[in-house]
Parts: C-alpha cells; sequence; structure tokens
C-alpha cells in the first residue's frame, strides 16, 4: 500500500467529485459569497449553539456525577448523522461515481482505491461535523475543566469519531454487493437510505411521544439516564462515544487506546475487506449495467403546442431523474407527516369539533396563518424547483437558446412546472385544514391568496438567482442540487422574508387585516418580480455560457 | 445562406479569444466543410451562428434574417446538431424527437414519414425509440440526435462533428443526404476532424486556427498547384504556419 498514492487520488476524487469551473471571476465571487453567508447564518450559529448546549448539560450532570453523559449524547447523535448521510455517500463513493469506470483500467491496488474513496468522503463529509465536535469539546471543557493534553486528545478523538461508523458502512456495503445482487443501481441505495432515515425518524418520534420529558429529567437528576433504552441502544451501536467520553471526563487513557485501537483495525478491516472483494463486486456491476426497460408509449407521434410540448418534457425530468424526483417532487408532500407527528406528541385532539372551537380564537388563528406561511414558503425553497430550474438542464443548456421558442414561454413553463408542484403539496391540505379549522370565507380566501402568491414569490426569486448563475457543470444529478449555491441563497433569503411576514402577522391588528395586507403586498411583489424576470430574467438567459 | 459578418468573441472578459473577425458567406446550394485543429474556435463559430451565444460584435445573417433581431425567425430555419449528444436521455427516442417536432411546429403526419425515412437510412429499429435514450450506445444517440434535428426539414443545417460514432454505411448515408439536401438549394456547414469526409463532400472549406479563418475556396482553389494537392499535407502547412 502506498500512502502517498492514496492522499493524491482521495484529493483528486474530491475535486472531480465538485466540479467547479476554472476561471469564472463571477462564479468566484459567488462562491465566496456563499461561503460567507453559510458561514454566517449556518456554521457559526450552529456550532455556537451546540457548545451553548453542551455547557449547560455537562454542568448540569456534575451535580449528579456523571459529566460524561452529555457528550455521550452529543457524540451518538452526531454518530446517527453520519450513519445516516453516510450511507447513500459511501455507497455512490464505491460503487456509483462515473469517475471510478476511469480508475479502474489504472494499476491500483483494491485497498487503495478504496482507502482514497473513503478518504475523499471522510473529508469531503465531515468538515461540518468537524466544526460541532469542537464546539462539543469546548462546551464540555469550559464546565469540566481538562488539562492540555487532555484537550488536544478530546479533539483530536472527536475528529475520529466518524471513522468507525463510516467503516462499518463501507465493509458492510461491500459484503452486501459482494454476496447479494439486490443492489444495482444508484436509486436501490438512495431509497434504502430514505428508508432508514424514515425508521429513525419514527422510532424517535415514538419515543417522544411515549416518554414523559419529565421522567428523562428525572432519571438525569438521579444520574440514572443510562437507564433510557434510546441511550442504552445509543450506547450499543456506537461504544465509542462512550469511550471518549469517559476519557474526557475521567482523564484516564485507557478508553483513549481502546478507541485508537478499535479505530485502526476498523480501517485494517476494510482494506482486508477491499482486497478481498471490492473488484469483483464492482466489476460485476458494471457488467450488469443494464438497459432501462420502460412502458412503449404506443403512439409514436403526438402533436402538441411548443409550450406544451417544454412542460411535458420538464415534468418528464423532474419525475424520471431520481435525485430530481426525491428532492423536488416527492419533498412537497413530506411535511404534512410532520405536523402529524408534531401534533400526536402534542396529543392534540384532530377532531373537526375541537379544531374549530381552538381556531375560533384570534391568536390561535394567527398562529396558523403563520405557520400556514412558514411552510408554503420553506417548502418552495426546500424543493429547489425555482433555484435549480435552469441549473437542472446541465450540459444540455444550449438547446434553450437554439430552439425557435422566445425565452419568455420558456421561463414561463419553468415557472409553471415548478408551481404545480410547490402548490400540490400546500393547496389541498391548506384548503382541507380552513375548512375543518372553520375559518370564516374571508380569512379562508386570504390565506389561499397567501398561499400561492408566496409560493410564486419564492419559485420566481429562485428562478431569478438561477437564471444569474446557473451551475451547469454537474455530472450526478444530485450535485446540480446540492452544489447549486442558488438553492442556499434562495432559502436564506426566503426565511428572512418569510420571518418578517409571519412576524407581521402578531402586529396588535386583528389578524385578517394584516393578513390581508400582507397578502396584497405579495402580490405586488409577485407582479414586480415577474416584470423583472421577463426583462432581466430572460436577459440573463443570452448571457449563459458565454 | 449563411452570413457571418465580423464575428467576434472572447472568454473570460477578453483572457481568451475564441474567434477573431470572422467573415464568410455559405450559399444556398452549397455544402460548407468546417476544418481546423482543437480549440480553434469551430463549435464557438457555430454557436454564434446559432445564436447559442452572442457575438462581442460582427452579425449574423441567416436567410436574410438577422440573428440578433429576428432570432426566432431564424432558429425556425436553422436545423443544428451540437458536438454533445448527451442531451435529454432521461427521454426516450420517440419523446425526444415530438419534443423537437413539436417545438418546430411539425404537423403529425409529416414526422411519421419523416422518422420512418430517417430510421431507414440509419438503420435503426423503431423499437429503440420507445425506449429511454440512458440505454443507446453513443453512435444511437448520435443517430437520433439527428432525426430529432432534421425532423422539422429545416432550409440550413449547421453541424457540429456530426459523422462522430457513426458506423459506416450512415455516414455514408448522412453524406447523401447532405449532398441532396444543397442540390435541392439549400446550405449545410459541417465541421469535421475527418479531412477525407470534408474532401469527398465539401463544395468549399474554410480553415480556422486559434480563432483567425485562414482560408475559405473551393477544393480545386486549395490544392491547385500546393503539395501535389493533398489536402491532408496543404492543412498541417496551413495551421503550423499560422
Ligand atoms: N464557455 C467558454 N468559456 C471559456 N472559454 C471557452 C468557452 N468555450 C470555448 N472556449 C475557448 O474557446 C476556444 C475555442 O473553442 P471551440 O470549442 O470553439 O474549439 P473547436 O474548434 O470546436 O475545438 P474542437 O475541435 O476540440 O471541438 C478554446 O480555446 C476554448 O478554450
Ligand atoms: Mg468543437
Amino acid at each position: 500500500m502506498r500512502p502517498l498514492i492514496i492522499r493524491r487520488l482521495a484529493s483528486v476524487i474530491m475535486r472531480s467529485n465538485s466540479m467547479e469551473e476554472a476561471g469564472n471571476k463571477k462564479r468566484k465571487a459567488w462562491i465566496m459569497g456563499f461561503t460567507a453567508f453559510v458561514l454566517l447564518f449556518v456554521v457559526i450559529p450552529v456550532t455556537v449553539m451546540t457548545g451553548f448546549f453542551t455547557f449547560i448539560l455537562t454542568k448540569g450532570l456534575m451535580q449528579t456525577g456523571h459529566p460524561e453523559f452529555g457528550i455521550k449524547l452529543m457524540y451518538g447523535l452526531i454518530s446517527i448523522f453520519t450513519v445516516v448521510f453516510g450511507i447513500n455517500v459511501i455507497f455512490n463513493e464505491l460503487y456509483f461515481e462515473d469517475d471510478i469506470s476511469y480508475l479502474l483500467p489504472l494499476p491500483l491496488k483494491p485497498e487503495e482505491l478504496v482507502l482514497s474513496r473513503f478518504l475523499a468522503v471522510f473529508v469531503g463529509e465531515n468538515m461540518m461535523q468537524f466544526a460541532v465536535v469542537i464546539a462539543v469539546v469546548t462546551g464540555f471543557g469550559i464546565a469540566h475543566p481538562m488539562n492540555v493534553l487532555q484537550w488536544i486528545i478530546s479533539l483530536a478523538a472527536g475528529f475520529l469519531l466518524p471513522v468507525i461508523p463510516m467503516a462499518v458502512i463501507a465493509i458492510a456495503g461491500m459484503l452486501l454487493m459482494t454476496f447479494t445482487r439486490f443492489i444495482k443501481k444508484k436509486e436501490t441505495v438512495r431509497r434504502i437510505s430514505y428508508a432508514i432515515i424514515i425508521l429513525i425518524l419514527a422510532a424517535g418520534a415514538m419515543m417522544l411521544v411515549s416518554i414523559d420529558i419529565s421522567e428523562i429529567v428525572v432519571f438525569i437528576i438521579e444520574g440514572t439516564a443510562s437507564n433510557v433504552l434510546f441511550v442504552k441502544i445509543l450506547d450499543i451501536i456506537f461504544p465509542q462515544t462512550g469511550l471518549i467520553a469517559d476519557f474526557m471526563a475521567s482523564g484516564s487513557v485507557w478508553p483513549i487506546l481502546v478507541f485508537a485501537a478499535i479505530c485502526l483495525l476498523s480501517l485494517v478491516l476494510l482494506s482486508v475487506c477491499a482486497r478481498l472483494f471490492y473488484m469483483e463486486s464492482v466489476t460485476r456491476l458494471n457488467e450488469t449495467t443494464h438497459v432501462q426497460k420502460n412502458a412503449a408509449s404506443s403512439q409514436s407521434v403526438v402533436f402538441r403546442s411548443a409550450g406544451m410540448s417544454l412542460f411535458i418534457k420538464e415534468m418528464r425530468i423532474l419525475v424520471r431523474t431520481p435525485a430530481f424526483m426525491t428532492n423536488c417532487v416527492a419533498a412537497n408532500f413530506v411535511w404534512p407527516v410532520f405536523v402529524l407527528i408534531f401534533a400526536k406528541i402534542m396529543r392534540a385532539d384532530l377532531g373537526r369539533a375541537a379544531l374549530s372551537a381552538y381556531f375560533a380564537e384570534q391568536s390561535h388563528k394567527t398562529a396558523a396563518l403563520a405557520v400556514i406561511l412558514a411552510i408554503t414558503m420553506v417548502t418552495a425553497a426546500m424543493n429547489c424547483l425555482g433555484s435549480d430550474s435552469f441549473s437542472r438542464e446541465g450540459k444540455g443548456f444550449d438547446y434553450i437558446k437554439f430552439i425557435p421558442v422566445s425565452y419568455k414561454l420558456q421561463w414561463n413553463v419553468k415557472t409553471a412546472a415548478a408551481m404545480i408542484w410547490t402548490l400540490a403539496g400546500t393547496v389541498p391540505f391548506f384548503t382541507i385544514f380552513v375548512i375543518y379549522a372553520g375559518f370564516e370565507v374571508i380569512t379562508a380566501v386570504i390565506t389561499m391568496v397567501l398561499v400561492i402568491s408566496s409560493a410564486f414569490f419564492v419559485t420566481e426569486l429562485g428562478m431569478l438567482l438561477d437564471s444569474l448563475n446557473p451551475k451547469l457543470f454537474w455530472l450526478d444529478a444530485l450535485s446540480a442540487l446540492r452544489e447549486n449555491y442558488n438553492t442556499v441563497f434562495c432559502m436564506g433569503i426566503t426565511i428572512v422574508v418569510c420571518g418578517l411576514l409571519a412576524g407581521g402577522l402578531f402586529l396588535p391588528v386583528p389578524a385578517p387585516v394584516t393578513a390581508g395586507i400582507e397578502a396584497l403586498l405579495l402580490c405586488v411583489a409577485d407582479v414586480v418580480l415577474y416584470l423583472v424576470s421577463m426583462r432581466a430574467g430572460v436577459h440573463n438567459l443570452m448571457q449563459i455560457g458565454e | 445562406m449563411i452570413e457571418a459578418l465580423n464575428l467576434s468573441k472572447s472568454f473570460n472578459s477578453g483572457a481568451a479569444i475564441a474567434a477573431d473577425n470572422i467573415s464568410f458567406t455559405c450559399a444556398d446550394g452549397e455544402i460548407v466543410g468546417f476544418i481546423g485543429p482543437n480549440g480553434a474556435g469551430k463549435t464557438t463559430t457555430i454557436k454564434m451562428l446559432t445564436g447559442i451565444i452572442r457575438p462581442d460584435s460582427g452579425k449574423v445573417v441567416i436567410n436574410g434574417f438577422d440573428m440578433a433581431e429576428k432570432p426566432l425567425e431564424c432558429k425556425k430555419i436553422i436545423g443544428y446538431i451540437s458536438d454533445n449528444p448527451d442531451m435529454f436521455v432521461k427521454l426516450t427516442g420517440y419523446e425526444f424527437i415530438n419534443f423537437m417536432a413539436d417545438v418546430y411546429g411539425v404537423p403529425e403526419n409529416v414526422r411519421a414519414e419523416r422518422i420512418d425515412y430517417f430510421a431507414e437510412q440509419f438503420g435503426m429499429e423503431k423499437s429503440v425509440f420507445s425506449q429511454r435514450m440512458t440505454g443507446y450506445s453513443h453512435g444511437m444517440r448520435q443517430k437520433t440526435m439527428i432525426i430529432a434535428t432534421l425532423v422539422h426539414d429545416p432550409k440550413v443545417w449547421i453541424l457540429d462533428e456530426p459523422m462522430v460514432g457513426l458506423d459506416p454505411q450512415s455516414a455514408f448515408n448522412l453524406k447523401r443526404m447532405m449532398r441532396e439536401h444543397a442540390d435541392k438549394g439549400n446550405t449545410v456547414l459541417f465541421s469535421t476532424h475527418v479531412l477525407e469526409i470534408a474532401e469527398k463532400v465539401c463544395d468549399r472549406i474554410m480553415i480556422i486556427d486559434t480563432g483567425k479563418l485562414i482560408y475559405t475556396g473551393t477544393m480545386d482553389a486549395l490544392k491547385n498547384g500546393e503539395e501535389g494537392g493533398d489536402l491532408e499535407k496543404i492543412f498541417l502547412k496551413m495551421t503550423a504556419e499560422a
């Protein structure tokens, strides 16, 4: 094994995964802005909050004589994230990335291939997590003083936290690919990982429903938190979190030595498995790449207007590309599940009588309006239908320019395709809700205007952002979404606007009045945005690729 | 007829000049070959002709319509094949061809006829068109692309390396179709790296190097007296000098 090769290869893989277009000034400025934006509004708040939370938790726990429990809990949660996101990424990296077929013919040992890809994922996926780990260690260290060596080792151990779960996933993945044949496509992996996320969410929700919060407080106060089922499970799946926590609380070297040994062992096992299984499974996968069969459209020629044909093409691409199907289409229909779970946790009565009694009160109605507004706007931003509308075209973008269809019509078709899914995920549910909650007609109408106008606002905003600087160079569709900064900008602006609007509803004026004014404002903003789109937005389209 | 007048285009705010004051005319009834080394500016020029990128200066006129003023009229006349056939691979062949036919407003019966004709020319089973293009080979995608482009019977063909990936019989048929199309009084412009193809089918060739048009003229005039009439030698000499 040649460590240097592994490092070089890992850095090449990481660079090709991110596929940035070189030497484009506008794009560079965009990326700088994006980095600052993420640092300011995501990384810093999250880390500060986590650090503070760990500090409070540890301070409280020190009185029970179990200071290590806070760390154990935080690291357990972080490890859950590692697993949830790791499955998809590691499988893709080892088996489904496009560059694999270029690397396979090179004279590289299987363990070098696997370890370099592992390293690429490890560094690429865990940057944000490292920031959180630093916050956790700092929060703990302030509450429960440690010496310098303990600080250093704690930070190092925190960095290495994802090694074991990721190695286990990689090993399990290789075994699965070698001895079974049921995973042949990316989509299968993606489905499995979504199933696992849903399972974990469901399990978490069930626990929340079944456990009394006060019970947990008692457990913690009495120092018997490890009796809680959730904690027990975490302990069993992620024993390394306990080892690190013990070291940080007691300063004893044994737990950390054991941890280091397990890390090393997992990497050795990974190499051995790679040598035994990787080549066989990955080459077999490339052989079995199958021609996709699908229902033959019985009618071979159908005449449609250009606009209609563009619209149908847009829909087909959205529905047939798994990454778009899940993130842009299916994502619109997920939130009701969360609302239901939340209602269950709060033990709310969802009967019609109870609902209309509850929402008869003005302040509850206002809150409902604020939530509806927030759900609509966040859904519209999250599904990226607007903010990814041009990036989605990728390398095929040119057709927009050479077909004899006006840019305005093409823009409107994309708006329509985006609005349809966003509204399908919101309007039916909210219609049922306003009927069930017994809103007066005026309020109900204002609610629906709010929903539609805010969805349009976010969609058009996203499209304008995306027309300025679309991400057209991507290999797989998921990175068209993940690496398109416009989606994040759009989300950021949406959250700010949404916060202002939702807050405005609570002004000491009757809610229907504020809601009505806001609906009017949104409609005016929509008209303005639309006019801007039809001029500047369309002009932006002409500039793309020049 | 394609008229290019003083077309210039640079990228990265002037750092890279891809086309430098290019002027030419492709007359009706003419097949013009566009040759030049990699990165010479062929694709860039073709993209300016088809309205995909706007020239920094100069203008494009297609059958009397100015691309900057009447883009939709121009685009309706042009059939353009890009150098990358991996477009819309999530669609089936039929869906893609129908999409293009819809966009250009081709009536149903006409497109059925033309699909039949081209499928025959390219030796493609029509059942293939019911499958998604993700499962097509490179050459099948290229053929589907050509069919989708020509289904609206454009007067002006602008083809960026159209022969890449075609089997010999299909390439032969495409060359014959180009000849027939030009003989009906239409215009064909295509880029290629295969000098034999340029030599065989073109009435005129244009040689471009580092963004400059270094030769345009008929095959005969070019060969006249030079290097024993061997296009390869002439090409290598000219691009080395420039
Ligand atoms: N979008 C772009 N951004 C920056 N530079 C570009 C862009 N498109 C083309 N270029 C540059 O313009 C020059 C001409 O490229 P072009 O694609 O026109 O060459 P070509 O003659 O088609 O080459 P090939 O034979 O390889 O297809 C190259 O130097 C290329 O790097
Ligand atoms: Mg080219």
